[in-house]
């Protein structure tokens, strides 16, 4: 067993995922899909029946379909852009900010000493608890949501880069001093690849804070988006329609961690990835 | 675990460059502590004289953070009354959730038959964020205390679950095989190699099922039932008294910061043999 790369937080990440796609690559009719099948059919079925009799309480599959081709075009799209705009405008601002200052504070001794408790204490505080002071600052705009994005994506980016700028293999750096490499050249050549794993853990746990985040600042302030669908059908007890925004939601974050999975191996091959088998 | 891998976390033979001179100021315990007690000073400065220019409504200096911090938790003990209930649903759910997911784990990792019959839903409620179970819980159970205990579970299982399985799977199959070996049963081969060395996993899921245990619970606190700390942190902002709220956002932080220093400690006292795995990037 290989321990060389451990993202510090500890995620097992979301191993199913690509199992999934290699099932998919190589034989679909597996006695595991099979089986996955099997099991959805019968939750659905007996969901169907149960649901029937109680239509607000759980709502039903097809019901749930029904109101996916209802509302799907009018209503869910737009809002899903709405959403997904605030998230890769404010993950986009996180990212640089997260990656400079993670840095700063692996290579720079007085960065880390000053900044760190600070770093850990609001990454550790819930983002949802900082909503109320930012509505007072901000207002309720497309800032708010950006911002709940980027303050939720950027510390687990920060802490993730910091540890891994900072526990750079000795020996791999000692090989690059004995090879007559720049201060500059480590950096780029040593450094920096074997970080980029690190950063990479904390760029999928900062998604996933973004994702939540942004949901949560529809549903409790800006009252637009995905979120805004989650509460206003949960208001008039419309729960079929509910479904539909929490089954976007639910494939989305799937198709989002699926595609950072996609990217993380590409870039970072020399990583030896065990969670993702 | 290869030699290799343990290998590079020792210092270079003849130790660390430096290592027969005294620290720099910056790796000394006061170093440390003047630096980080400048840092502090500072801030508190630049936002007490930011502060002093704007409206109290929209961000109260310091110093009526720390009157209003002597008055919610010494005099009216507000503060506390609200940390503890919000504390006390969040263990009772958090046990709930560490009992059902190393179960279901456990299981899930050792019988594929039944990890391939629930790992659709473990996946899709895994990524789902946890906040949109917040409306369809307000629906089944309506706003009521076992809505909060009901999102304190649903954070904190499933990253306990889908970390207990990688533990489980990750175990290595040459132990197993040698159990096998020794004739050991399937319940004894889980208690004695399975459990052991999948516990740095369930750890770090336990880790991240406490943070997210607490986060659940502000969550519902803040949008569906207005009780404990969530709803003191939205009702003292819903009457712009911007120093109760900072109050609130510190007691929910302490909290927070508690769990993950508690968390990482521990990590290492249970599991000792695991510590050189985590230390070692």
């Amino acid at each position: 067993m290989r321990v060389a790369v451990r993202p510090v937080p500890g995620e097992a990440g979301i191993a199913g995922l690509a199992g999934w796609r290699a099932a998919l690559k190589h034989r679909l009719f597996t006695r595991r899909n099979a089986l996955r099948l099997l099991s959805l059919a019968v939750v659905g079925s007996v969901w169907e029946a149960w649901g029937r009799g109680n239509p607000f309480f759980a709502s039903y599959p097809t019901a749930i379909m029904e109101a996916s081709a209802r509302i799907f075009f009018p209503e869910v799209l737009p809002a899903f852009v709405t959403t997904v705009t605030a998230l890769f405008v404010g993950i986009a601002i996180a990212t640089p900010i997260g990656l400079a200052v993670g840095f700063a504070m692996g290579r720079i001794r007085l960065a880390d000493v000053a900044l760190t408790p600070y770093v850990n204490a609001i990454y550790a505080t819930p983002r949802i608890a900082l909503i109320p002071i930012l509505v007072l600052w901000l207002g309720i705009d497309f800032n708010l949501r950006i911002t709940i994005v980027a303050l939720g994506a950027v510390f687990p980016i920060i802490v993730n880069t910091y540890a891994g700028a900072k526990h750079v293999d000795p020996e791999l750096l000692d090989i690059g001093r004995a090879f007559m490499a720049s201060p500059r050249q480590a950096l780029w050549s040593i450094v920096l690849p074997s970080s980029l794993p690190y950063f990479f853990a904390g760029f999928r746990i900062g998604l996933g804070r973004g994702v939540s985040g942004v949901i949560v600042a529809e549903m409790t302030a800006a009252l637009t988006g995905i979120g805004r669908i989650l509460i206003s059908h949960a208001k008039y007890l419309q729960t079929a329609e509910l479904f539909v925004g929490i089954v976007l939601l639910g494939l989305f974050s799937l198709v989002l961690m699926d595609a950072v999975t996609r990217v993380q191996r590409r870039m970072t091959p020399w990583a030896n990835w065990e969670q993702a088998r | 675990m290869t030699a290799s891998a343990r290998i590079a976390g020792t210092p270079p033979v003849g130790g660390l460059p430096g290592a027969g001179r005294r620290p720099g100021f910056l790796y000394r315990r006061s170093g440390m502590f003047i630096t980080r007690a400048m840092t502090l000073g500072v801030i508190l400065a630049v936002w007490e004289w930011y502060a002093s220019g704007v409206s109290i409504a929209l961000l109260a200096p310091p110093s009526k953070v720390a009157a209003s911090f002597y008055r919610l938790v010494i005099v009216e003990q507000d503060l506390i009354v609200a940390l503890a209930g919000s504390v006390w649903t969040m263990f009772v759910g958090l046990g709930l959730a560490i009992v059902v997911g190393i179960t279901l784990g456990m299981l899930m990792g050792r019988s594929r038959t039944l990890e391939a019959v629930l790992d659709p839903y473990v996946l899709f409620l895994y990524v789902l964020p946890s906040v949109a179970f917040v409306p369809v819980l307000v629906v089944m159970l309506g706003i009521d205390v076992q809505l909060r205990l009901a999102l304190v579970f649903l954070s904190a299982v499933f990253p306990l679950l889908i970390n207990t399985i990688a533990g489980v799977k990750h175990v290595d199959a040459e132990l197993v095989d040698s159990g096998r070996g020794f004739c050991a049963s399937e319940a004894q081969i889980i208690r004695t190699i399975i459990l052991p060395a999948s516990l740095p996993f369930i750890f770090a899921g336990i880790r991240i099922g406490f943070s997210a245990a607490w986060v659940g619970v502000i969550v519902a606190e803040m949008t569906a039932l207005i009780t404990g700390v969530g709803g003191l942190l939205l009702e003292s902002a819903s009457r712009f008294r911007t120093a109760d709220v900072f109050v609130a956002i510190f007691g929910i932080m302490v909290v927070a910061v508690t769990i993950q220093w508690f968390t990482s400690r521990l990590e290492g006292w249970l599991t000792p043999w695991s510590r050189a795995a985590l230390d070692t990037p």
